[in-house]
């Protein structure tokens, strides 16, 4: 029997969809198995900061920076200079620019960004803003990502929502059984150490 | 040897059960053959899915194949992104919505169909072989929907990070629940309008399209998720709402979770147990219900009830509609009206056209570009305009669908009926514009006089949209729909060929229309002569569409 005429009775049909479960299960095997490819895939991009945030991030690199200069930039120029921050790493950068993310990531720009001053800066200036940046690198970050935006809290002092944010992130971190676990607990339990209690 | 010698036939063990059951395993054996040969071939599906009688896979086996693939999108969507309660909140979702609206779709072919006492009554068939042979069908398609639902976020969740070894159990043993509770929910629900006598053509040529929905939402959400790298996925994965903490879903998905990382509590076990206890009675409820429908098809009340409601009378073909298109006009207009108030096929072929304009139109105001084109003169006041003009360039489709419809055979009586063709197609015309292009049309000349606060501008923007629409319905009729509407079986999968040039052709008239208009904006007599351009070319193609029509349909001209 043809496996055409075998597909038009009922068992055969029958035995049709048994087999299409069976490619299906070793399918979704298969995509497990794949599971440290597709975390690969998991970073964020970081489009070009506009001008006033470009601005600011100058004077923060070349040490006039202030906290009432970063108090008063919109919540889109504060992101831009943390994006301008992470940009400065060309491994962290990516090919955010990039015509279809395909070209190379561009050299850093002006001024280096140091981390522990800026994120003082950062952290005393919108507190929860900041943290809540972090806590989206922190999620669809790549390594390099979330290691370059943990640094920012080298030099900052108290700011609860930061170190509950870290907390969490910690605790998700182990139960994630995420390789950066100890890098999070280690730059908790600075800040903790730094903050009175 | 001897006859008397020979040892008695043993009867097959599960002929022996249904015998006990009170059941006739021969007949069962063939109604459960044919019913499961119907849920294959099952005629939703067959519109869902575009699957056709010859193909040799069935339209089911389509229907698996895209359960399993939403299923198989969403976990690679998820994998590496989300810890796993959100996997399972997901994957639960998923299993909800797809075997609420499978069973809901498939309800005549697997669970209860009053036609079949017409096929059955005369039989010699207990009403108890009936049942068991419906149950028994009901409860493999069930198994199939489930299995094909939780096959995938089960197997390749187990290699999720914080997924331990009790995942696979724990997850099993909660999609199952989920699915059943479903699936007895849709029968209750789809019982309960079958009982009340409601009609649900509609509702369920809707949920057909659920599948296909979700896989779009996959695919597109998808690609959002992996392109945009703003992390808007991970957030919410990481925290969703608080609202959800309080649905059964997500205390299901919690439960699933908190097995994976620290290991089968006795906790979990009582909800996953409780899980399956609500399922359970509300399957008991459903086969209650089931029961009777089935014991009730004897007197004949659900039949009655599943039997279609006697016609309406058209409101249109009221005294104005004939004073305004005459008696062939008025009667054209109620025909299509009638058949898109009717026909939720129709509807679902028609509408989703319109998606272009509609979503040029949403993009634009939404991404601050719709601007007033009489006001700013830079690019994003030219959007609006392109959207208002590309609700023409869906008409060609649309009339490609209006081919087809789901009473061709009726059409022997308008053959055979003394028309004016021109009069009766300008009536089919206005119905035909007015059940598609004319309230997205309104709806966008609404928006943007509330986005500029301009409704004189909106009005203006309008004029040359609502001509060129005209322009394009007469345009398509002609040469794509080129007959009687409706004259074709509903189709699935009908080639667009005719309807490629013209679609091209009104789209790109569309693009140049717009710029038009957008030239003309900061010029009023460039605008006037715009408007009055396509106003001379409508009257002109007035004229020629009559004569076309008389030639094409036959009748007065």
């Amino acid at each position: 029997m043809s496996w055409r005429a075998l597909a038009r009775t009922p068992r055969g049909q029958v035995q049709l969809l048994a087999g299409l479960l069976a490619v299906a299960a070793l399918a979704s095997l298969g995509l497990g198995a794949l599971r440290p490819w597709l975390e690969g895939w998991v970073r964020e991009s970081y489009p070009q900061a506009r001008e006033g945030a470009v601005r600011v991030a100058d004077a923060a690199a070349l040490g006039s920076g202030s906290v009432a200069a970063l108090r008063s930039l919109e919540a889109e120029d504060f992101q831009g200079v943390y994006r301008l921050y992470m940009r400065q790493d060309p491994e962290v950068a990516g090919p955010a620019d990039g015509r279809g993310g395909r070209d190379l990531p561009t050299p850093p720009t002006g001024p280096l960004l140091q981390p522990g001053p800026l994120g003082r800066l950062l952290f005393a200036a919108q507190p929860e803003q900041a943290t809540g940046l972090l806590r989206r690198t922190l999620l669809a970050g790549s390594p390099a990502q979330r290691a370059r935006a943990l640094r920012l809290c080298a030099e900052v002092e108290g700011c609860p929502p930061l170190l509950e944010l870290l907390r969490w992130a910690s605790e998700r971190a182990q139960r994630l059984e995420d390789p950066q676990a100890p890098l999070l607990r280690e730059t908790r339990d600075a800040l903790s150490a730094r903050s009175p209690r | 040897m001897s006859a008397a010698g020979k040892q008695p036939e043993r009867e097959p063990p599960l002929d022996r059960l249904l015998r006990r059951l009170e059941v006739q395993p021969g007949p069962y054996r063939a109604l459960l053959s044919a019913l499961v040969l119907m849920d294959l071939r099952s005629a939703h599906y067959a519109r869902a899915t575009g699957a056709k009688p010859d193909e040799a896979l069935p339209p089911l086996f389509w229907v698996a194949g895209q359960l399993l693939l939403v299923s198989f999108l969403a976990a690679a969507l998820l994998l590496g992104r989300v810890d796993a309660r959100a996997f399972a909140l997901c994957g639960l979702s998923i299993a909800a919505l797809c075997s609420f609206s499978a069973v809901a779709v498939g309800f005549d072919e697997v669970a209860f169909d009053p036609k079949d006492r017409l096929i059955l009554g005369p039989r010699p068939l207990s009403a108890r072989t009936y049942a068991a042979a419906r149950l028994t069908n009901l409860g493999a398609y069930v198994l199939l929907l489930g299995a094909s639902l939780t096959i995938c976020p089960a197997l390749s969740g187990a290699f999720l990070r914080d997924a331990g070894p009790a995942w696979l159990p724990t997850y099993l043993l909660a999609s199952g629940a989920v699915c059943l509770a479903s699936a007895a929910l849709a029968l209750l629900a789809l019982l309960g309008f079958a009982r009340s006598g409601r009609r649900l053509g509609g509702a369920k040529a809707a949920l057909a399209w659920v599948q296909i929905a979700l896989f779009l939402l996959v695919v597109y959400g998808g690609q959002f998720a992996l392109r945009g790298g703003a992390g808007a996925l991970e957030e919410w994965a990481a925290s969703p709402p608080s609202a959800l903490t309080y649905t059964p879903l997500d205390l299901l998905a919690r439960t699933v979770a908190w097995s994976a990382w620290e290991g089968l509590s006795l906790r979990a076990l009582g909800v996953l147990l409780g899980a399956w206890g609500v399922a359970l009675a509300l399957v008991y409820v459903a086969l209650l219900w089931l029961g009777r429908a089935y014991l009730g098809m004897a007197s004949g009340p659900l039949q009655a009830a599943a039997l279609p409601r006697p016609a309406r009378e058209g409101t249109l073909t009221s005294g104005l509609a004939q004073a305004a298109l005459g008696r062939a006009g008025a009667l054209g207009l109620w025909w299509i009206s009638t058949h898109f108030r009717r026909d939720p096929g129709l509807r679902l072929r028609t509408w989703p056209l319109l998606s272009l304009a509609l979503a040029a139109g949403a993009v634009g105001v939404l991404s601050a570009q719709a601007s007033d084109p009489f006001l700013v003169r830079d690019a994003s006041s030219a959007l609006p305009l392109l959207a208002l003009n590309l609700v023409a360039a869906a008409l060609p489709q649309v009339c490609l669908a209006l081919r087809s419809g789901e009473d061709p055979d009726a059409l022997w009586l308008l053959e055979s009926a003394p028309l004016d063709a021109g009069r009766f197609m300008g009536g089919l015309r206005l119905g035909l514009l007015a059940w598609s292009a004319y309230p997205l049309l309104l709806g966008l000349g609404l928006l943007y006089a509330w986005v500029w606060a301009a409704p004189l501008h909106a009005l203006l923007c309008l004029i040359p949209a609502w001509l060129f629409c005209e322009l394009s319905a007469r345009w398509s009729l002609l040469t794509v729909l080129r007959g009687h509407a409706f004259r074709r079986a509903a189709a699935r999968g009908e080639a667009l060929k005719p309807a490629a040039l013209p679609t091209a052709l009104v789209t790109g008239l569309a693009g140049g229309v717009a710029g038009a208009q957008f030239w003309a904006a900061e010029r009023p007599w460039a605008y006037a002569a715009l408007i009055l351009a396509l106003g001379v070319a409508l009257a002109l193609g007035a004229r020629g569409d009559r004569r076309a029509w008389a030639r094409i349909l036959g009748g007065a001209s």
